[in-house]
């Protein structure tokens, strides 16, 4: 079983890497040392960490989608039914694809954060950097773990533009949702509104550690969610 | 031994196999206890499937021409082997019953058959 | 003959499948025995294809069974695609690989990857480790797909239409490396085609599908023996050669007729009297296998031509 796993995550960063790896290598070094080279000629430079993880994000963002990309190309979606991998094993595979992308992206924030940190301040605050994080990458697996089953179930075209459809769905919902509350219960809003600043206060009140817990929870449960999806359309799918 | 096969000849290729086998090992140029060469070797060289040459040297054991001993090859047994006598014998006789019905057809008499049987049997070295 | 105490390289038993186009593919039952070469034949669409994505579990079955080397092709499929050489009739791998990064995507694939084995074949087949999969022609790509089939120790080789994109020098090599591959008597090759030159030369069996179903499972030699082609002058075509036919072809100055070889002693324009064969107005020669896919597939064509 492991072998499987093993020949399957293999085969998948064969695919992502099929244009060659230095151009993944260069973003993903070049965006901290970006901060880095800004941060030590031109001292803090306040707004650089936060666009260095953008960019970071949004490439690791696309990087396992890369392997979909590749197997749709041509009839290298065959090479699955020729390998000596399980089909569950291949899902298996490219889902640790994403939690390498993960570890990362985990990396990566840490060191443009920390990095951020000590050019403004010399010193670095662990628990905000902890923070800063955890929310990119409970955001990231939310993020892969609606998109990894799409692209399993359409064209990789046609998974982007149904999450960009589904985005913007979920945006017109909440806007409508709050319109409408606007209009029958404005009181309603004020005490939405007086809740969620409770609510902030309560959990500035417990710490991080709550909140962190939370999102790790939420994390996990979409992303076991997103697995048991995207392997029953696989081992339904026929090539 | 020469074996080579035609494919314009319309004949079988096993049976282009089997006749060449056969009369190498009645002329001579096979001899008794000779090993043939090996079936997959054979359809290899001569590019053709290896049923074929396994069918040409089955048909050929049963006439008693070859023998096949398991796990070691297939073999040209003895000519006065009886099984191979008695094949020659009814091989022989189908060419004397097509003689004679042409003859038949032809008027030409018993007698004047004989002598040209004889004649034919005297022609051809043993 | 010894060919039934041979292990079976591959065993089907009665697969379907269906599609919702319409097309099925129906109850296919036939054993390729070890050692030996098959050719899967008949006409574009008559679902080759198909029953060899099924062997590949690349689509599921609605019934029936597959063993590949005694294994069943689902339950063991690791073990079984470990054994299995595969080629299609179009590359599989991605276009920017170079060679080289076919290999190094492959190699950890199977645990018997034989690394000198593909050099070997790369050297043979004249292919190129720094040249790019899209930058081979078609015959190239097959060749590198082979290579990579044989490279990884496989028992059963499974080439769907390998030659399709291929010269005769390259096809008459191909079927040499398959006599060579199969020459241990322990590895066989399934293979489609639809150019019967490359069968008459190399397979042991033939497997013939039509319309989704088989038609005829057996050694080539008895495939060709079983049929025999009956010819006559447009006049001769009599009920008794229409009764047991299973493909006419008419044309204005007589008729081909597909016929069973058992069916023949049927055919009364076939005899005359004095048993004197010169003299009947029909004769019969022997079918070629493409006579006989030829043949079997205007059995509709000639039936509506009796209606009317």
């Amino acid at each position: 079983m492991m072998i499987g796993i093993r020949r399957a995550f293999a085969l998948d960063v064969r695919r992502i890497t099929s244009q060659g790896v230095f151009s993944i290598l260069v973003l993903l070094i070049g965006f901290p040392a970006a901060i880095i080279l800004l941060g030590s000629t031109s001292g803090g430079v306040s707004y650089m960490p936060g666009a260095a993880i953008g960019g970071v994000f949004a490439m690791l963002a696309l990087l396992p989608l890369n392997a979909f990309t590749f197997e749709q190309q041509g009839q290298n979606n065959w090479m699955n039914g020729v390998i000596p991998v399980r089909r569950i094993h291949q899902v298996i595979g490219r889902y640790l694809v994403v939690g390498a992308c993960i570890l990362i992206l985990a990396l990566e924030v840490a060191v443009c954060v920390g990095a951020g940190m000590v050019f403004e301040s010399g010193m670095i605050q662990f628990s905000a950097l902890a923070i800063s994080v955890l929310t990119a990458v409970v955001m990231y697996a939310l993020l892969e773990s609606v998109l990894i089953p799409l692209c399993y179930r359409f064209t990789y075209q046609k998974a982007l533009l149904t999450m960009m459809l589904i985005c913007i769905g979920l945006g017109a919902a909440i806007a409508a949702v709050f319109a409408l509350f606007a209009k029958l219960a404005p009181a309603s809003i004020d005490a939405l509104i007086s809740w969620m600043v409770s609510l902030a206060e309560i959990t500035s009140g417990v710490g991080v550690v709550w909140p962190a817990l939370g999102g790790v929870f939420l994390a996990t449960v979409t992303a076991a969610v997103s697995f048991a999806v995207s392997s029953r359309i696989y081992l339904a799918k026929e090539f | 031994m020469k074996l080579i096969i035609s494919s314009v000849s319309g004949e079988p290729i096993y049976e282009q196999i089997k006749n060449q086998i056969r009369a190498s090992v009645l002329n001579g140029e096979l001899k008794a206890g000779e090993a043939l060469p090996s079936l997959r070797k054979l359809a290899k060289e001569l590019r053709i499937s290896v049923l074929t040459v396994t069918r040409a040297y089955n048909e050929l054991a049963d006439e008693g021409v070859v023998q096949n001993i398991q796990g070691k090859g297939t073999f040209v047994m003895d000519k006065g082997n009886e099984l191979m006598r008695n094949q020659l014998e009814a091989q022989a006789l189908t060419n004397l019953v097509e003689a004679v019905r042409v003859a038949k057809a032809a008027d030409i008499s018993l007698d004047d058959l004989e002598t040209m049987l004889a004649e034919e049997y005297q022609k051809l070295p043993s | 003959m010894t060919i039934d105490q041979s292990p079976m390289a591959l065993s089907i038993t009665g697969a379907t499948k269906h599609y919702d186009s319409g097309f099925t593919l129906d109850d296919i039952t036939f054993d390729l025995p070890a050692g030996y070469i098959m050719g899967l034949i008949g006409p574009n669409g008559a679902g080759k294809s198909t029953l060899i994505k099924l062997i590949l579990n690349m689509i599921h079955r609605d019934s029936g069974e597959i063993h590949v080397l005694g294994l069943d092709n689902i339950a063991d499929e690791e073990n079984v695609k470990e054994n299995l050489g595969v080629v299609f009739d179009s590359s599989y791998f991605i276009e920017t690989w170079t060679v080289n990064k076919v290999e190094r995507a492959m190699a950890p694939m199977y645990l018997a990857w034989d690394h000198a084995a593909f050099d070997g074949y790369l050297t043979r087949f004249g292919l190129d480790r720094k040249k790019r999969v899209k930058e081979l022609s078609r015959g190239m790509q097959m060749k590198l797909m082979l290579a990579v089939a044989l490279s990884h120790d496989a028992k059963l080789l499974v080439l769907d239409e390998p030659t399709s994109g291929l010269d005769v020098l390259a096809r008459d090599e191909l079927m040499d490396i398959l006599q060579n591959y199969i020459a241990d008597g322990e590895r066989s090759v399934l293979f489609s085609t639809h150019i019967t030159a490359d069968l008459e030369r190399a397979a042991d069996f033939i497997t013939y599908i039509t319309r989704g179903t088989l038609y005829f499972t057996g050694p080539k030699d008895e495939f060709e023996e079983s049929f025999r082609l009956v010819k006559g002058g447009p006049e001769d075509l009599a009920p008794d050669v229409k009764g047991v036919a299973v493909g006419i072809h008419r044309y204005e100055t007589g008729f081909d007729a597909l016929v069973r070889a058992e069916d023949l002693g049927k055919i009364a324009g076939l005899k005359a009297e004095d048993g004197l064969h010169w003299m009947a107005p029909l004769t019969a020669e022997s079918a070629s296998i493409d006579d006989i896919i030829r043949l079997t597939n205007t059995g509709d064509v000639a039936h509506a031509m009796e209606v009317a």
